[in-house]
């Protein structure tokens, strides 16, 4: 019985680590921007949910969808500053600004809600379910329902819609796409508004289970980062892939692993990095990215 | 010829790169249903022209342009490359620019982009339909040969439904046999009425096929008329042609 | 980025040959004069300063002079201050203690190095975030020798002979600890910073700058580019590793939570902030970033808005984030740029 709770614990690990790989992704394979805070935006859209559903006493899903317009201006915001100011110039500044972007936005995030664990508010409580004789918190269900709702909608997104594919096109040649009239940086923008919407998902599906978040949240985001190295930094899918093994991983090693005296309580924590470590010195560029992402 | 009613009428095109001047202000016409030629050495300005018609200048680069460009009468000079694509531009560039990992249908409904009406599927069912070598319509565009490669950049483009089609070096790396089916499909398109400005650099070829023709050399023309006229004059063929005078 | 080159000061050559050095020897003499003549909270403040400033000159070896991004700053600088606490705990020697602290951070980055530098740029930037995290869960896994979460007790060092940790007259001036540590910070900053000055004019270091403002391809620069990356990794580290452990020495207890990716970030921040490829620049971006938060503790005493909810650091940190930001796209030469401005446009109203 135990390994299949933390299997399935480790399945909905998984699936916020997805959520938060494949923003990541989209961004990168959309505007070749490596967005090193990206994991910042989690702590954000949960405080943000936590403000309209307990502060201000919204609907739960009135706060979701005002938690997500207001991630996904940010990040288009952030991307407009990129655009203007930041073409051309080398990869360190490109990596610094997003730095500093998660310096301004943990910042300001401690300044609001003074870096305090606040209730989340959602509407599942602590009742739980019984899943083939696991027994698991109720809004595990939920996690696995919007992370299997947002993966199928930007499956879609890129499948059958216009601007999807004009994505993919700038992604594989942004002067030949601009050539064919696509609206480039309208697919930018977009690009990074859905990150900031995945981001929002993934935070508040993180605050679920303790019941509570807190700014320790950013460096859950950031534990993000090898499962989108894993799946290899330009593949949308790979990401998911690579967010489903890396939750599975630290929850085997947490559950398993704890009790040992060499590893202790915190290896799971590093596991995902331990793996990337592995990843970038056998097969960098991932399981599935190209391998012009990786190679000089 | 020039009148006001040209379908592209590019006056004075100018174009600098890093401090050093590029196009001189160039003039140039193409009307509907016509094959206008422009022919020139490697470095003349062929490819910087067609990128200034198109908008295609990037600031950041260090790139600047200017003059005027008028598409079916429309002033685009200060337009984006979309308003330009939808005002009735299209292009298919130098080497093709296919996007490789994607598929032929993707490719062909991208040229799309411009478009804002529904008829965009149809379209692509008609471009299969016209050229054979694109049935295999989920096939990656990086698998096809050089001569199927050309036929859907040029699909790709007749997707925006353009009434000029401006083609950069369609022949280039192409065996012989191929560039004849390339050259068949631009008669074919002159004839359903659309203006071509074809730049090239087999000047021979490219002075068959099309009714004028514009020699550019180091960013100004130096020659322009009637390609039957051009292709008899000794100094084009001395130059262009590769005939001992 | 454009290129900053450092110059050798160039001056007008109106004015005598003494007219040339009173800048500087003013400088000098305000840094001797300064401990013993401010307050113990400034003084502090200023140690603090002076041995960020290490840690900043060694980062901007790897990253303002060889162009690479690294977020693994606070690993190596970890790991020097916990060897030097390892090493008093046992009664190591100053030279061994010294020598441990250099030496390991800059193996582990010989070792590191390699993972990343064969592949593209970002490559490092990814690696040395793992190595962040790693190195703290290293240190609180590793209990026995770390003291774990709960941190660790160091010693003060002693300098050949002179004790850090002892207050007493020498040279006949009253020498707190605080002072000591003072001037072993501006030695250590000094011998650092004269060490990347000279490695930055040799040809490795004139070719890996061409390199990193892309003036030139790796290829064509004629020299082996990845083992000069992976030497600059390694002494960058090695150099970090000396600012640890002094930095460990005066703060005298040691957790892990301190070596984390912000304290990364906040040494990126330095160098983009006081200017890429300067050691002026390295010195004013440290002094800024590690001033910054005790100046607005200082001023919470004066304001009840900074003193609530632990308001002035997040204020701190809110300014230098957008220093950070502005900086990096209005003012890519950084402090010292502006100061090199003001400098020439000075001196060019004098003429």
């Amino acid at each position: 019985m135990k390994f299949e709770q933390l299997l399935l614990a480790g399945i909905v690990l998984g699936a916020i680590y997805g959520l938060i790989a494949m923003g990541f992704a989209i961004i990168y394979k959309a505007t070749k921007i490596v967005h090193f805070a990206h994991g910042a935006m989690l702590p954000l859209g949960a405080y943000l949910v936590y403000t309209f559903a307990v502060r201000w006493d919204q609907p739960w899903v009135i706060a979701l969808i005002g938690a997500s317009a207001i991630c996904a201006a940010i990040n288009v915001l952030m991307q407009k500053v990129f655009a203007r100011r930041m073409m051309g110039r080398p990869l360190f500044a490109a990596i610094m600004i997003t730095f500093g972007f998660e310096i301004l936005l943990r910042a300001g995030m401690n300044l609001i809600w003074k870096g305090k664990e606040r209730p989340i508010g959602d509407p599942w409580g602590s009742s739980t379910v019984s899943l083939g004789g696991v027994t698991t918190p109720e809004a595990s269900l939920w996690i696995l329902g919007m992370a299997a709702v947002c993966v199928a909608a930007i499956f879609a997104f890129f499948r059958w819609s216009n601007l999807g594919v004009q994505m993919l096109g700038t992604a594989s040649d942004q002067e030949a796409a601009l050539m064919c009239g696509v609206p480039v940086q309208r697919t930018f923008a977009v690009a990074w508004a859905i990150a900031g919407v995945l981001a929002v998902v993934a935070g508040v599906s993180a605050s679920l289970f303790p019941r509570t978040l807190g700014p320790e949240l950013l460096a859950l985001g950031m534990r993000a980062f090898p499962a989108a190295i894993l799946g290899g930094l330009d593949s949308v899918g790979g990401a998911v892939v690579g967010g489903m093994i890396i939750g599975i991983v630290e929850v085997m090693v947490a559950g398993y692993l704890s009790e040992s005296a060499i590893f202790g309580a915190n290896f799971s924590a590093v596991s995902g990095y331990m793996i990337m470590i592995v990843v970038l010195m056998v097969r960098p560029y991932g399981l599935f990215g190209r391998k012009e992402v990786a190679r000089v | 010829m020039t009148t006001t009613t040209s379908a592209l009428d590019v006056r004075g095109a100018y174009a600098n790169y890093q401090n050093a001047d590029v196009l001189h202000g160039i003039d140039l016409q193409v009307e509907q249903g016509m094959v206008t030629a422009l022919l020139g050495a490697n470095g003349a300005g062929k490819t910087t022209f067609l990128r200034c018609v198109l908008g295609l200048m990037a600031v950041h680069r260090g790139e600047m342009s200017a003059g005027s460009v008028r598409v079916l009468g429309q002033d685009v000079s200060r337009a984006s490359a979309q308003k330009r694509i939808r005002a009735g531009l299209a292009v298919v560039p130098e080497g093709r620019r296919l996007f490789a990992d994607l598929t032929i249908e993707q490719n062909l409904r991208i040229g799309a982009s411009t478009r804002r009406d529904k008829e965009t599927s149809e379209d692509v069912e008609k471009m299969l339909e016209r050229f054979p070598a694109l049935r295999r319509p989920k096939l990656q565009a990086g698998y096809l040969s050089g001569g199927e490669q050309q036929m859907l950049a040029i699909g790709r483009a007749l997707m925006a439904r353009p009434k000029i089609l401006l083609l950069d070096e369609p022949s280039l790396g192409l065996a012989p046999l191929v560039v004849d089916g390339v050259f068949e499909t631009i008669a074919s398109l002159a004839a359903d009425g659309i203006g071509i400005l074809l730049v090239e650099q087999n000047a021979e070829r490219a002075l068959d096929a099309s009714s004028q023709a514009v020699v550019l050399q180091v960013g100004k023309v130096v020659r322009s008329g009637a390609s039957a006229d051009l292709a008899d004059d000794p100094v084009i063929q001395e130059s262009y042609l590769g005939v001992a005078s | 980025m454009s290129a900053v080159v450092e110059r050798p000061v160039q001056r007008p050559s109106r004015g005598s040959g003494r007219r040339r050095h009173l800048g500087p020897l003013l400088v000098v003499a305000a840094l001797v004069v300064f401990p013993f003549v401010v307050s113990s909270f400034w003084l502090s403040v200023a140690v603090f300063c002076a041995i960020a400033a290490s840690g900043a000159l060694s980062l901007n070896l790897l990253a303002g002079y060889a162009g690479q991004v690294s977020v693994g700053h606070a690993f190596f600088i970890g790991a020097g201050a916990y060897v030097g606490a390892y090493g008093g705990q046992q009664g190591w020697s100053f030279p061994v203690i010294v020598i441990a602290a250099v030496a390991i951070p800059a193996l582990v980055g010989l070792l590191v190095g390699p993972v990343a530098l064969r592949l593209r740029e970002l490559y490092l930037a990814i690696t040395t975030l793992g190595l962040v995290y790693t190195g703290q869960w290293l240190l609180v896994a590793f209990d026995g020798l770390t003291g774990g979460v709960s941190g660790m007790a160091t010693t003060d060092l002693n300098v050949f002979g002179m004790d850090l940790g002892v207050s007493a007259y020498a040279l006949g001036l009253p020498m707190t600890r605080d002072v000591r540590y003072y001037f072993a910070a501006l030695a250590l900053a000094t011998i650092i910073g004269f060490a990347i000055f000279n490695l930055a004019r040799t040809r490795p270091g004139r070719a890996m700058m061409a390199v990193r403002d892309r003036q030139v391809a790796a290829s064509v620069a004629g020299v082996d580019v990845t083992r000069y990356k992976l030497a600059a990794f390694a002494i960058s580290s090695g150099m970090a590793g000396a600012t640890g452990l002094l930095y460990g020495s005066y703060i005298g207890y040691l957790v892990p939570e301190t070596f984390s990716l912000e304290l990364s970030i906040a040494y990126l921040a330095m160098i983009i902030i006081g200017g890429f490829g300067s050691v002026l620049g390295s010195i004013l971006g440290a002094v800024l970033i590690t001033a910054l938060p005790q100046v607005l503790a200082f001023l919470a005493e004066y304001s009840t808005f900074l003193a609530t909810d632990n308001r002035a650091d997040h204020v701190a940190v809110l300014l230098y984030g957008s220093a950070l930001v502005l900086f990096l796209l209005f003012e890519p030469e950084g402090l010292a740029g502006i100061w090199r401005r003001t400098v020439s446009a000075v001196r060019r109203g004098r003429s």
